[in-house]
């Protein structure tokens, strides 16, 4: 199969993989609030009986901000490694291309990561009562954040295209560094508070499991969607970008040529004048001469009849 | 209310405005992005427009001069 039918077939793909995405996504958020258990936080100063079952610790809503803000918090790393692996391609390859897939791909990275920060912010606001800590995981996305930030503000300070490309790619080579070590900082700083929801042993009871799969295979089926759509529009208005300055490369080259033979028809009746008119002065015979010769007004009415007819 | 009912659901309501605003925050930054994606969209569909005229005058013009 060639790269082209590949890319079709990827494309023909993309109404199914959205169309699933929202069913998926709509399927865990409903399953989330009427199927899914609330955890239990804080014990009770004595345990009580509800609905036949004897509860001895507060229940947590909060937590149900999980089902979808580590869905979004993964999709957003997976979308980042497609646009580091595009960068790594447009380093070895050097097509164009793979500048438009890695930029398109960094800006769907950053609307998951604005989504993750958000939705993050939320739960740490009111299960931590403060905005923001200094913890190993959000330092880490914050960097990260920082960084796909970074990469579109460098994008817009070099106007030369082909330097932008190479100097985005490195950018976004390195930036994505940041984001193994943000997934794994809470298994590898032991004192982090962030809790870990990727593990073997997280417990988590069918009930809640599912949802969360169900959220997790939506946003990614979500995310794939809408970088194939973004990258569709992008190549469209890079090619339309290209086209411009094409066109416009050709008006400034014909302006040039026209300016360039009306030159050459002023030097070619500077010259006849030369030869027809006598001069005393030697700069006469130079066509740049011709208007600072005061004996040559033949010349310079000449020359500008000349002017006039270009 | 039960104040031990009161104790076990004590987080639940307090906790909603935030469940909520992380759910709306979450579509409305996908929402943002796709509303980017259309007037991009838009914008290079009036370019491509403005482009053919372009070119459409340009050939009139080429075929004027012969």
């Amino acid at each position: 199969m060639t790269y082209k039918a590949n890319r079709c077939a990827l494309d023909a793909l993309v109404p199914v993989a959205l169309v699933l995405g929202v069913a998926l996504v709509i399927a865990g958020v409903v399953w989330t609030f009427t199927l899914a258990p609330l955890v239990q936080g804080a014990e009770l100063s004595e345990p009580v009986v509800i609905a036949g079952q004897q509860v001895t610790t507060k229940l947590l809503l909060s937590q149900k901000i999980f089902y979808l803000h580590v869905p979004v918090a993964v999709s957003s790393f997976a979308v980042m490694a497609f646009a580091a692996f595009w960068s790594i391609r447009l380093l070895m390859t050097g097509k164009r291309m793979f500048d438009v897939r890695a930029k398109t791909a960094m800006e769907v990275t950053l609307v998951f990561v604005a989504a993750t920060m958000i939705s993050g912010d939320l739960w740490t606001c009111f299960e931590w009562g403060v905005w923001w800590v200094w913890e190993p995981r959000l330092t880490t996305y914050f960097i990260l954040t920082l960084l796909v930030i970074g990469y579109f503000i460098l994008r817009n300070a070099i106007e030369d295209p082909e330097r932008r490309a190479r100097f985005s790619a490195v950018f976004c080579i390195v930036a994505f560094v940041d984001a193994p070590i943000s997934f794994l900082i809470t298994r590898l700083v032991p004192s982090s508070i962030h809790p870990v929801v990727f593990r073997t042993d997280s417990g988590l009871p069918p009930m809640m499991l599912i949802p969360f799969l169900l959220g997790l295979f939506g946003m990614l089926l979500l995310a794939f969607a809408l970088t194939r759509i973004a990258l569709a529009i992008n190549a469209r208005a890079a090619e339309v970008e290209e086209l411009k300055a094409r066109l416009e490369e050709q008006d400034a080259q014909a302006q040039r040529a026209s300016a360039q033979e009306a030159l050459d028809r002023l030097r070619a009746a500077g010259a006849r004048v030369s030869t027809t008119v006598p001069v005393s002065s030697s700069s006469a015979h130079t066509p740049e001469g011709v208007g600072s010769n005061p004996d040559s007004k033949d010349a310079v009415a000449s020359s500008d009849s000349s002017s006039k007819e270009v | 209310m039960d104040p031990i009912l009161a104790e076990v659901y004590s987080t639940v309501l307090p906790a909603a405005p935030f469940v909520i605003g992380a759910y709306v925050g979450i579509w409305v930054a996908l929402a943002v992005y796709v509303f980017v994606l259309v007037r991009r969209s838009k914008r290079t569909e009036r370019d491509l427009d403005a482009l053919r005229q372009a070119l459409a005058s340009r050939e009139e013009k080429l075929e004027q001069e012969r």
